[in-house]
């Protein structure tokens, strides 16, 4: 395993299931983009495809639905860095495909 | 409105170093940093960033910073953009190799994504605007 591999693989472990102020479900959810209520979703929707959209607006809302700021940072990483997963694997498997070797050997 | 936390929130050893950091810059620190220093326990990106963009690989830090740049630009992220093609046009002491790097496998994408074709859809609509 290279050392960017476990990097990687400890990362989305510590933002997944290390101690958080938010719930392990909540940010799950965000890192999968799926399963959310408004207006939580609006927001991980825009942070995983058009981050640049993100207004003002957006993060006071789910302040008013009862989020913390520490939990608000959790989810957005956790967007983030679960978008950012997917299109890593997405490009592995491409880079695989292109070049013929088998998914998984790396 | 945007997080009082990452403006305030750090621990004492890291405000030092933002302080440091806008003493020395001459220029308030940037957003990402404030994101990247603050509860370094969960987020804690910077590891994996510094193998990925300086650690030992086949490519060079410039090609690693060309890569950077354009998953910026379908990111639509200009900020990054930004710094990942100065840094990127730096190591190769060509910045307009850069910009046209760019440009030309920007244009071979937008030639692969054919209007109308749905398979294309998002990264239509992920494309950058200029």
């Amino acid at each position: 395993m290279t050392d960017i591999t476990q990097l990687h693989r400890a990362l989305v472990a510590r933002v997944l299931d290390s101690d958080g102020t938010s719930p392990p479900g909540l940010r799950r959810a965000a890192f999968d983009n799926a399963g959310l209520s408004e207006p939580i979703r609006t927001l991980i929707e825009k942070v995983a495809y058009r981050a640049y959209s993100v207004t003002d607006d957006d993060i006071a809302a789910v302040r008013a639905a009862g989020l913390t700021e520490d939990q608000i940072f959790e989810i957005v990483v956790c967007a983030a860095i679960g978008q950012a997963n997917r299109q890593y694997t997405s490009a592995l498997a491409s880079v695989a495909n292109a070049t013929g070797e088998r998914e998984g050997r790396r | 409105m945007r997080l009082e936390i990452l403006d305030r929130g750090h621990r004492l050893g890291t405000k030092a170093l933002l302080a440091l950091i806008r003493l020395v810059s001459r220029q308030p620190v940037v957003d990402a940093v404030k994101l990247a220093f603050y509860r370094p326990d969960f987020y804690g990106g910077g590891d994996l960033s510094h193998e990925a963009m300086r650690g030992p690989s086949a490519w060079s830090i410039g090609d690693r910073e060309l890569m950077a740049a354009f998953v910026s630009k379908v990111n639509e992220s200009q900020f990054c953009i930004a710094a990942h093609s100065a840094t990127s046009g730096l190591w190769y002491g060509d910045h307009e190799k850069v910009v046209a790097t760019l440009a030309e496998v920007e244009n071979r994408a937008d030639r692969r994504a054919a209007p109308g074709d749905a398979s294309h859809a998002g990264q239509a609509h992920a494309r950058p605007q200029y």
